[in-house]
């Protein structure tokens, strides 16, 4: 049979139902929409981060660091005038907000200019004579990009108001630079270049960089093979490749972008039921049709051919609409990505997406590929039909009836492997994400199954209860079960879907909120304005915590260091504390040893430790923790685990004492005041603020930040409004994912309907009022979501308790400052 | 580093008295001072090297900024190192810089030391503060050399006043060690030579600037065999002649000064050579006369490529003093400095 004709016929049944067509197309182009969106958006931020790290870095291929997130000058100073080593660039890198737009925080670069020549050419970009001279004795005063220069609307010699900590602070601008290129405008559009100095002033960071760029040549290569590069340089310092630190990142967001990925392909698989359903019915549809074609010769093979073709032209043209679709959205998902990186993670790209053939064309492979997918089964199911088989579906009603049977059967066996995964399976993210997905689709794949049996049982106290129409209204979804049972499906994934995120994300703000309140115990937390990426490269000045210890209001103070050390090998995060009692008492201990107290947590090595670092490093109660000190490595006893949403990566909790003792380590990153009853909190926050702005004022225009004052009230609502900010895009892909399912169940009760305009003449003839019939058909599609919610449920229950840690596994909430 | 704002220096107007070691070290109230290294060496073997050596000081303003962080300062370093290696046919050269602090660059007098990175030349707090140690080292050469000097120091100009041009102040306090006995060792790509040989060195520090008209100098250091040395700078004016404070001194082997006018001696540029790299044509073996002092000599590049190609392009480079009257008789050494010449494309 020729082609044309085959899509003539094809033409005109879809010309006849353009509502079931838009509805396919609709699935399609959401569910390919949602997924070109996330992935753009995530390989857009990613990207831009890149182009970031290599903006900054410029030619550096190396660069020297610590993991204490600064290292001392005098590496920088060891190299250039011991190692003569001339490639290399000291660097200050930290973030200031603008008083007109604090959301939008610039990225500083400090640097020396006479450094910076073959890593940057930033200086070389400025035509302005006598820049160097500006940079480095007036101080304040920063070159801006052109495009930076535009968006803050200032020219040379205009000052910019900025915010450190709680002081303003007035910056000049000296000079403007051209960017070499669109990417790199970008990047540069929100960063300040600034002289050395003036950064370490304004950073606080006086005889401290944030790390020093290098560049392996030929010549040098040797230096960097060898530890004599390392010899003479600060313990902590380490070199790393530019490549390493790109990586780092990349690690770190990681788990942000499989969630959203996760989200989008779901959005996808509910596209794809919509498919199904359409499909299908189209192909009952035409059983007649069909029939008839099969008769005048047409084939088998030709039949289900003609099937796929018409799902491959919907699908491509879904697709389509998709990717526009996507393009569209990933422009607003893009701001909401970043913010939330920025937010979660310190790290900083570029709000603008970039467009990369790579996403397009894996999104319509998925797009149409899913379409085919779905429509396997009804191209199979049309190419079954027999010649001349006119009579309607009750045989294949009745084989569909079979396949549920067989599906709800895979569904168990997807249940339970999914279960397997979850519990026995690695932690990787991937793999738990597979065993949510085998349980959503598992539990999926039962629906029609269930409904058979539901609506079995359900039949006789209907039809007790509402009597004749009672049984039909039941009968009815048992016998269109081939439409219902997929459209009860495709709201159960949404539905699920839906209600799980919003369940995950309420009981874990729930959880969060809670435990910030029993964390933040103490009223008043100090702690340096978060400027720079590390915070434990911050101290607060001693004379400062005798001075604000020792006001009367205060009852009890915390201090609190964080730093990293050696654990074999393996880096970890140690913070040491000092507590009152009740900031003890808050602590939630998953698991402790039985004679745990906290007099001997203060006095003898032992350390406590985050659930994340626990399940990171396999440590159990009650065994050894080896840490590396000066004098060697020394162990210390396991004595609990702890509860904690901070830190993603898990840290080591021991008293002051200890830290104290083993490091020779007196400084403070931040403290906690607990104050006595009865004193108003916002007071004494009120006066130190007070006495931190006198302090600065008496010290001149570049002087000691002001640090950070923060009621605990203050601080919960701060940290809560990361988190919501953070979860706002789930938000937005659930609505989507809602938009999908709901559509489905659209076409899909709608096609029930058309498809039994026949059996509602009978009911007619045999003297059924259209109100009667109304009734019933309204008290059908109730029962369906009755039923689906009752499944649901069901479903619920088991595999909510699964994937909750899943969500706080992945995201870290950083209430800097609270630890 | 010799433009921009004067107000608010230091001027040098007229003669001072100059008071050792002090003066050896910084004068951070002028705005550009320089320790100037020049020699020429010689390997056992015979085989001649060409050294030049300077680090150059330079205020960005007058006052120095109120500073917490070590590195705000208005004081900054320029170093500028460059070998030549004769019978190679080769030229070394390379240029640094840095902003003034402890561990990167300075100048002091107790003990004398001045210092870029790892390029340094040092001495002891004595008046003289000799020996002085000179140590430079990039990726391609190292120099490690020790001066002494033969004769006192020569006040150069006025007293040491060395008028630039015709507004008061357009001057420098100058002084020079014109003779200092050298040796050492130094390293091209790894190969050491033991050398030794002479150095000049020339100090000078002031906030004078070119003036309208004059676009460059022309700088001779000559250490004559038979033990006098003579100095001289011509400052070029647009119309191609010297501008009226060109001079000039001649050093006897005593160390007595004699200064000489424009008037008393005769340069005449014999040829030129242009840079393949920047284009620039540079003059290229002199011919100079000073009739009073009877002395007569040709004055060659001991090879052609000395320009150091660093922020500002220039020629510096050892050259070879020939005896016009007996030019069998070796009449010495010495270094040429050429600067402010332009590329005509």
């Amino acid at each position: 049979m020729s082609f044309k004709v085959v899509i003539a016929i094809g033409l005109s049944y879809w010309k006849k139902h353009p509502l079931q067509l838009c509805l396919a197309l609709l699935g399609i182009m959401l569910g390919v929409g949602v997924v070109t969106a996330i992935d753009l958006t995530n390989t857009s931020a990613l990207k831009s981060f890149q182009h970031s790290v290599s903006t900054i870095s410029g030619q550096a291929s190396h660069r020297l660091v610590s993991a204490s997130g600064s290292i001392p000058e005098s590496d920088y100073f060891f190299l250039r005038s011991r190692s003569g080593f001339q490639n290399s660039a000291p660097v200050i890198e930290g973030f200031l907000k603008t008083n007109t737009d604090p959301s939008h925080p610039f990225r500083v670069l400090g640097v020396d200019p006479f450094a910076e020549r073959p890593f940057r050419q930033f200086l070389q970009q400025t035509s302005t004579p006598g820049i160097i001279s500006a940079l480095l004795t007036q101080p304040n005063t920063i070159l801006v990009s052109e495009q930076g220069a535009e968006m803050l609307n200032v020219e040379k010699g205009s000052e910019i108001p900025i915010l450190v900590g709680s002081r303003n602070v007035m910056l000049k601008v000296v000079g403007i630079f051209n960017a070499t290129n669109d990417f790199s405008a970008q990047v540069l559009r929100q960063m300040m270049i600034m002289d050395i100095s003036t950064a370490q002033d304004l950073f606080s960071m006086q005889g401290k960089l944030s790390r020093v760029d290098l560049i392996q040549k030929e010549s040098n290569q040797e230096i960097f093979s060898g530890n004599e590069f390392l010899q003479g340089l600060s313990q902590n310092t380490k070199i790393q490749s530019v490549n390493e630190s790109l990586e780092a990142g990349e690690r770190l967001t990681r788990a942000f972008r499989v969630n959203l990925t996760a989200l989008s392909l779901l959005t996808l698989v509910v596209g794809m039921f919509l498919i199904y359903n359409t499909m299908t019915f189209s192909v009952v549809q035409r059983f007649g049709l069909l029939g008839r074609m099969r008769v005048i010769g047409m084939t088998r093979k030709e039949v289900f051919n003609w099937i796929l073709l018409e799902a491959l032209i919907i699908g491509s043209l879904g697709t389509v609409m998709g990717l526009f679709l996507g393009m569209i959205l990933a422009e607003s998902l893009l701001n909401q990505v970043t913010q939330t990186m920025n937010d979660l993670y310190f790290v900083q790209t570029v709000s603008s997406v970039q467009f990369s053939p790579i996403t397009l064309s894996k999104s319509i492979l998925l797009g149409i590929g899913a379409t085919l997918f779905s429509a396997y089964l009804p191209a199979r199911e049309a190419s079954s039909v027999k010649p001349a088989l006119i009579l309607k579906n009750s045989l294949t009603e009745e084989i569909q009836q079979n396949r549920f049977t067989i599906l709800g059967v895979f569904g168990v066996f997807g249940i339970l492997t999914g279960f397997a995964t979850l519990i026995w399976g690695s932690d990787g993210l991937w793999v738990s994400y597979s065993g949510v997905f085998l349980l959503i689709i598992g539990s999926a794949m039962m629906v029609p199954m269930m409904t058979q049996i539901f609506s079995r049982i359900l039949k006789p106290v209907f039809s007790l209860i509402f009597g004749v129409f009672g049984g039909m209204t039941l009968r009815g979804i048992e016998s269109q079960l081939g439409r219902t049972g997929i459209a009860i499906a495709a709201l159960t994934i949404a539905v699920a879907a839906t209600n799980s995120l919003d369940l995950m994300v309420s009981s874990f703000r729930t959880a969060v909120s809670s435990w910030l309140e029993s964390q933040l115990r103490a009223d008043i937390y100090i702690s340096p304005p978060s400027l720079l990426s590390n915070q434990n490269s911050q101290f607060i000045d001693s004379e400062l915590i005798k001075k604000y210890s020792s006001l009367p209001e205060v009852e009890y103070a915390s201090y609190y260091r964080r730093f990293q050390t050696d654990s074999k090998g393996l880096r970890i995060n140690v913070h040491g504390v000092n507590l009152p009692e009740k900031g003890e008492k808050a602590f939630r201990f998953k698991e402790k040893i039985k004679d745990f107290d906290w007099n001997g947590f203060r006095e003898k090595p032992m350390v406590i430790v985050s659930e994340p670092l626990a399940v990171k490093k396999n440590l159990i109660v009650g065994e050894n923790l080896d840490l590396e000190t000066p004098e060697g490595s020394i162990n210390f006893k396991i004595a609990g685990i702890f509860h904690d949403y901070a830190a993603e990566q898990g840290f080591a909790l021991m008293s002051r004492k200890n830290v104290k003792r083993f490091w020779q380590d007196d400084q403070i990153n931040s403290m906690a005041l607990y104050l006595k009853p009865e004193i108003q909190i916002q007071e004494v926050v009120q006066r130190i603020e007070n006495d931190l702005i006198e302090n600065s004022g008496n010290l001149g225009s570049s002087s000691e930040l002001p640090l950070n004052v923060r009621s605990n009230t203050e601080l919960r609502k701060t940290s809560l409004s990361i988190f919501d900010r953070t979860f706002a895009i789930t938000g937005i892909l659930k609505l989507l994912l809602g938009g999908v399912a709901v559509i489905g169940i659209f076409s899909a009760l709608m096609s029930v309907q058309l498809e039994r305009s026949r059996e509602f003449a009978v009911l007619r003839a045999i003297g059924m009022t259209p109100l009667e019939i109304g009734k019933m058909v309204c008290s059908q599609c109730e029962s369906v979501g009755i039923l689906q919610l009752l499944w649901n449920e069901i479903r619920e229950m088991v595999s909510d308790s699964s994937s909750h840690p899943l969500l706080s596994y992945d995201y870290n909430l950083d209430s800097s400052g609270t630890k | 580093m010799g433009d921009g704002i004067q107000e608010g220096f230091s001027m040098a107007t007229g003669p001072r008295p100059f008071h050792f070691p002090e003066d050896h070290g910084p004068h951070p109230d002028f705005r550009n001072e320089w320790w100037y290294y020049t020699g020429n060496l010689e390997a056992p073997n015979g085989r001649r090297f060409g050294y030049q050596f300077t680090l150059f000081r330079n205020a960005l303003s007058p006052k120095s900024p109120e500073k917490l962080s070590n590195w705000r300062t208005n004081q900054i370093y320029m170093g500028h190192f460059a070998l030549t290696d004769v019978e190679e046919n080769r030229f070394f050269f390379s240029e640094r810089f840095s902003r003034e602090n402890i561990e990167l660059a300075g100048s002091k007098t107790k003990p004398f030391r001045v210092w870029l990175e790892n390029w340094e030349v040092t001495g002891d707090s004595t008046k003289d503060h000799f020996p002085q140690i000179i140590r430079a080292k990039t990726e391609e050469v190292e120099l490690e050399l020790e001066l002494t000097s033969l004769k006192p120091f020569v006040l150069q100009g006025n007293q040491g006043h060395s008028q630039k041009g015709s507004r008061p102040g357009n001057a420098s306090y100058y002084y020079s060690f014109t003779r200092m006995k050298t040796q050492g060792v130094l390293k091209i790509q790894g190969t050491p030579f033991q050398v030794q040989g002479h150095s000049w060195m020339d100090r000078e520090w002031s906030t004078s600037a070119l003036e309208e008209g004059q676009i460059g100098w022309d700088w001779f250091a000559l250490q004559l065999s038979d033990g006098r040395e003579v100095m001289l700078y011509q400052i070029r004016l647009e119309n191609g002649k010297p501008d009226s404070t060109s001079k000039g001194v001649v050093v006897d082997q005593n160390g007595k000064t004699t200064p000489l006018d424009w008037n008393d001696l005769k340069l005449e540029v014999l040829g030129s050579w242009t840079s393949p790299e920047t284009g620039v044509q540079y003059p290229s073996g002199w011919k100079l006369s000073i009739p009073s002092e009877n002395l007569n000599f040709q004055i060659n590049p001991l090879i052609e490529n000395q320009e150091l190609r660093t922020s500002v392009n220039y020629w510096e480079g050892a050259v070879e003093v020939v005896n016009l009257l007996d030019q069998r008789k070796k009449a010495g050494r010495g270094y040429v400095e050429l600067t402010g010449y332009r590329s005509e494309n």
